[in-house]
């Protein structure tokens, strides 16, 4: 997941999400891709820490 | 404003600054008076704080006046800023606790000095010291001048820029003097909160006067010719399309950068336990999330207020021009003031405690006792603050050009940090000449940008030299370096 977030942000991911519609909760579309991989960031370092419990 | 409501605003500002100050001076009494007190808070700094000292000083006032500077003119090239800025941290989740584990076994509060040790190179630790002091004043410098700057628009003018400057960091040096970096927690503390709070209520509030509301925002955004800055990579300051291959290399390069910052760094010598340290990291993005709204204020400016120049200057513009409630402006300054300080003082103290630990140490001169050591970091914490105001005044002094070099230079931290807890082969020669080489290749890249083969941050070039002449120096030159003592062990 962690190396999903920094492929996501470069190219030519990142190019592809670059769109305004659909709109996600308000958001153009590529907002609301970075916020959803900020999600996922938390989410992989989440699952991390409660393995290495 | 009128000139009842700019006094308000400055009174507003003026009561956070004294509350900042008392809270400054109470908060070192509950550490020994010694340099690892004064440095690294005992390494017992709670949960609260750690989280704190961290977030808060990673967000300057580049977060409240660049960020949004960059939504308003720039578009969708701010998105760089929430990338890299999600992706910066993860580093420090593996590289965090395993310093604090040296740091605990052998006693170290600086970077510098954990990686003389790990290389047993002193020439590393000086070199260390010198790139890290170099990268950290001109950022300091920029956060004086943001101090500064403030107070002047809100005044209009009345606080002229040197006195501003010299009030905000006046204060800040005495927390620091005083209490050392447990005096940049708890003020990190407050400022935090003061951010946090700023930040998601002008985020939602000033969408909702301009345009009604952040979903009519963007959609208003996108029926209009501006269309285009809603989507990465956005513009370049000139106006013209940005390219993938800048803002990619961008975001890399800063990320890559962000967690070697020595004064965010060494606050893994700080933390109590390598749980602690992880939790942390782990809920840092809880603070990050707000250069969400941060970025919609930039954006509401759009369509409303065409043309207001520099960019830089939308969020002052906003709240000075734009008949906002006095309540609101003043809590907002606040916040953007809170945001220069939070980083300011845990810049100025790490600069300091680097000069004496690392400077001295690396020429042989470290002092005797630790009484003596403590107190000649003061000394240091005043001239910091000193060369960073002259500088700040000076305005012959190109700092965007300083600045430019620094990110690029930070990043060539990374591999030589990586390398001493997971490579047990790389040695003193490989990684001081691969941070040589990797700053060299990023400075005279900047300076003539058309030699570069592909139109990539110059930071990507210096790093992947700088890995080049590690690895390879470290095959051919092998020296143990602190592989084979047990301390080694203990933590990689």
């Amino acid at each position: 997941m962690l190396c999903g977030a920094v492929i996501s942000f470069v190219w030519p991911v990142h190019a592809w999400a670059s769109r305004i519609h659909p709109l996600v909760f308000g958001l153009p579309f590529s907002l609301a891709w970075i916020v959803f991989w900020q999600f996922m960031v938390f989410a992989a370092l989440l699952l991390l820490y409660r393995v290495e419990r | 404003m009128e000139g009842s409501g700019t006094a308000i605003v400055l009174g507003f500002c003026l009561a956070y600054l004294g509350f900042v100050l008392i809270i400054g001076l109470l908060s070192g009494r509950g550490v020994s008076h010694s340099v690892t007190g004064f440095v690294a808070g005992d390494r017992k700094m709670g949960g609260v704080l750690l989280y704190f000292v961290i977030s808060a000083a990673i967000y300057s006032s580049f977060a409240f006046l660049g960020a949004p500077g960059w939504a308003y003119s720039r578009g969708g090239a701010a998105f760089y800023v929430l990338c890299f800025s999600c992706l910066g941290a993860i580093p420090l989740y593996f590289l965090g606790p395993r310093a604090r584990r040296w740091g605990e076994l052998h006693g170290f509060v600086t970077q510098a000095e954990m990686m003389g040790w790990r290389f047993e190179s002193r020439t590393l630790q000086g070199l260390l010291a010198v790139i890290g002091v170099a990268v950290m004043i001109p950022y300091l410098t920029l956060q004086m001048k943001g101090a500064g700057l403030i107070l002047a628009t809100l005044s209009n003018g009345a606080i002229p820029n040197w006195t501003g400057a010299a009030l905000v960091y006046g204060v800040v040096v005495t927390y620091v003097w005083v209490s050392g970096v447990m005096g940049v927690g708890w003020t990190n503390a407050l400022q935090g909160v003061l951010m946090m709070a700023t930040a998601w209520f002008l985020g939602f509030y000033i969408p909702w006067i301009l345009h009604g509301g952040i979903g009519p925002m963007f959609r208003e955004l996108a029926a209009s010719s501006h269309a285009q800055m809603l989507t990465a990579p956005g513009l370049t300051a000139s106006g013209a399309p940005w390219n993938w291959w800048e803002f990619s290399s961008w975001i890399l390069i800063s990320a890559a950068g962000f967690s070697c910052w020595p004064h965010i760094f060494m606050k893994s010598f700080a933390a109590p336990s390598d749980r602690q340290m992880r939790l942390t990291i782990l809920l840092y993005p809880t603070f990050q999330i707000l250069m969400v709204p941060l970025l919609f204020v930039g954006f509401a400016a759009i369509l409303a207020y065409p043309g207001v120049s520099p960019a830089d200057s939308i969020v002052p513009f906003l709240l000075t021009r734009t008949g906002l409630p006095l309540g609101v402006v003043g809590i907002a300054s606040i916040g953007v003031l809170a945001a220069s300080m939070s980083t300011g003082d845990t810049l100025l103290h790490a600069s300091a405690s680097s000069a004496i630990r690392d400077g001295l140490g690396a020429i042989g001169l470290s002092p005797r006792s630790d009484y003596t050591e403590r107190w000649l970091m003061r000394v240091a914490v005043l001239a910091v603050a000193a060369l960073a105001y002259w500088f700040a005044m000076d305005s012959s002094i190109s700092l965007v050009a300083l600045l430019a070099a620094t990110y690029g230079g930070v990043a060539q931290l990374l591999p030589p940090l990586v390398a001493a807890f997971y490579w047990r082969r790389a040695s003193a020669p490989g990684v001081t000449a691969g941070l040589l080489t990797g700053i060299v290749v990023n400075v005279v890249l900047l300076r003539h940008p058309e030699w570069r083969p592909l139109p990539l941050h110059e930071g990507i070039f210096g790093l992947t030299a700088n890995t080049a002449v590690l690895i390879g120096l470290s095959l051919l030159l092998p020296g143990g370096g602190a592989t084979h003592r047990k301390g080694y062990a203990a933590a990689a």
